[in-house]
């Protein structure tokens, strides 16, 4: 446990070093305050033109972050020959991979959570109040984002584990945009043949069900999202994640580093 | 340290230069008027937004807003170009968003008041099939269907509708027994839009619905100038020449002011009031037809794809 952690901490230390992942913060940020500005444009339903605004910034730059600095997470300690000293000392190639992920979720929530302060305080001041808290799924919104970047920085960690970080990016990118279009392409699939609709089933399978983790719009319209729908998508992004991290050490424990 | 301020300098005169003529441009670009040049189908920009469709939505609703809000002010050469391009933006707005209520409403009160009835009809159908259970929609269509098109049998099954709806008032039920009755009068009408306007939170929609109360105070009043000119022709034996004459008999105390800023005049050859500035009046057709409740698209994706 004490070497997940200090691999974690590692990680969080170098993410914050990372020019790109701080300029998409701070583009981000900038974004959610604007949200703001852009609403006045509009007439009459302002309120959604400030979430929807705000959590679609939230989450492209947060997917972006995650994407940036996960492709990265072991290819670059692999590029830059990082990797050895910490692989010669007792710690387990698996322990590293967990170590160098739960180090990134750390930073991801991090800074979602920066933008969702800003978000908030946005929101509190357009409606005068904190009572958006109470009336809106504000929190669960958040809590699936964080799943829903930790989904991607798992993806983004088991293409590092056998490519470079380019390559890396590239693959998890086309995944995300793939998860985003999955259940379209299950509707299309569903409409055709036997055999395209199994092949759409195994890619529903295969590609994250970005979707489940998608409740934006009740936040746009204040619907109360039940319990159980909620954790139905977080379960599944936490075991989607689990279940690409069991792959991301499978593969990185047979790697031939020499 | 010469070089470093020669360098500045150069840069600044540089910035000078393209700052100039990125205000020629900015300017040639706000004289023209804004138009949308191309509206996708509503099914690719589904699958185009990737999972952000209310964000997507919201920039087209921006985009519609910007083309209402200038032909309404008239800017520019914007105001003669007409609506042409708003029943297929907001329809782009509700296919990606089909709960986002005010865009039906606003589209639908725009639409009519720029006498685009049958465009109104279709996008408020549309927030009918598959919005909110907004009463305001087919509110809305009950007084199309009522004031412009003097079809009072369709404007009351409407007002049924709305008055079935949740937040409906019970004035909806009375209006919809008066239409029904084939009575609906200009006041009703105006409370009709009264209520309607309680419904909008900008100040467009707000004065698309006054420019339609004005029309209906024109009605009340022409249609009480009718009553008195009868009433007077009645009591001398001969038609009279102007609305003055109505003052002079003290059939009425005074003309109306005309909503419109012009005057009341007696059209003789019609025997109707009309206003000096503004033709309308109300006209009455008989029968009806049914509700359609089957929401068509203007056009199909493909036609709007080859556009």
């Amino acid at each position: 446990m004490t070497k997940l952690l200090a691999i974690s901490g590692v990680t969080i230390r170098e993410a914050l070093r990372q020019k790109l992942a701080v300029n998409l913060l701070v583009f981000a940020l900038a974004l959610v305050a604007a949200s703001f500005m852009l609403s006045t444009l509009t007439f009459g339903e302002q309120y959604r033109v400030i979430v929807d605004i705000g959590l679609s910034a939230m989450e492209v730059f947060g997917t972006l972050i995650a994407v940036f600095l996960g492709a990265g997470l072991i290819a670059r300690d692999i590029e830059r020959r990082t990797l050895y000293p910490i692989i010669a000392k007792p710690v387990s190639r698996a322990e590293y991979v967990l170590g160098r992920y739960l180090g990134l979720v750390a930073t991801t929530t991090l800074n979602l959570l920066v933008m969702a302060v800003v978000f908030a305080a946005v929101l509190a001041y357009y409606l005068k109040g904190l009572a958006f808290l109470r009336d809106t799924p504000f929190v669960a919104v958040i809590a699936s984002m964080i799943v829903r970047f930790a989904v991607v920085g798992a993806i983004a960690a088991f293409f590092s584990c056998f490519t470079t970080a380019t390559l890396s990016a590239i693959f998890t990118l086309s995944m995300v945009v793939a998860g985003l279009l999955s259940s379209d392409l299950v509707r299309y699939w569903a409409q055709q043949g036997p055999l395209a609709r199994a092949v759409g089933k195994a890619a529903f399978v295969l590609v994250p069900n970005l979707e489940a983790l998608n409740l934006k719009e009740a936040m746009v319209y204040k619907d109360a999202v039940p319990l159980s729908f909620a954790l139905t998508g977080l379960g599944y992004g936490v075991l989607y994640a689990a279940a690409v991290l069991a792959f991301a050490v499978a593969v990185f424990s047979r790697r031939d580093l020499r | 340290m010469r070089s470093l301020a020669l360098a500045f300098l150069t840069g600044l005169a540089l910035l000078t230069l393209a700052s100039v003529l990125s205000f020629r441009l900015a300017e040639a670009h706000l004289n023209k008027p804004y138009d949308v040049l191309h509206v996708p189908s509503g099914r690719a920009a589904r699958v185009a937004a990737l999972g952000h469709r209310t964000f997507v939505s919201d920039l087209y609703w921006l985009s519609a807003v910007q083309y209402i809000g200038e032909r309404r002010t008239g800017k520019g050469k914007a105001d003669q170009l007409g609506f042409d391009k708003l029943l297929p933006l907001v329809d782009l707005v509700t296919d990606l968003d089909p709960r986002h209520g005010y865009a039906y409403q606003t589209a639908g009160i725009v639409l009519s008041a720029a006498g685009r009835l049958h465009e109104s009809d279709t996008i408020l159908r549309k927030g009918m099939e598959r919005g909110p259970p907004w009463w305001t929609f087919p509110y809305y269509i009950s007084f199309n269907y009522w004031f412009y098109r003097g079809d009072l049998a369709t404007a009351a099954r409407y007002a049924e509708i709305a008055a079935r709806k949740p937040g409906a008032s019970a004035n909806i039920s009375h209006l919809a027994v008066s239409l029904a009755s084939k009575s609906g009068t200009p006041e009703e009408a105006i409370t009709l839009l009264q209520e309607l306007k309680a419904t909008v939170k900008d100040e467009v929609t707000a004065g698309r619905l006054d420019e339609q109360l004005k029309l209906a105070v024109l009605e009340r009043d022409a249609q009480m100038l009718e009553r008195a000119v009868a009433e007077l022709e009645k009591q001398r034996g001969w038609p009279i020449a102007t609305l003055e004459e109505l003052v002079m008999a003290r059939i009425i105390p005074a003309i109306p002011p005309d909503p419109f800023g012009g005057r009341y005049v007696w059209i003789g050859a019609e025997r109707r009031v009309r206003s000096s500035v503004n033709s309308f009046r109300f006209e009455l057709q008989e029968g009806g037809h049914q509700p359609g409740f089957h929401y068509q698209a203007p056009e199909t994706n493909k036609e709007r794809m080859l556009r």
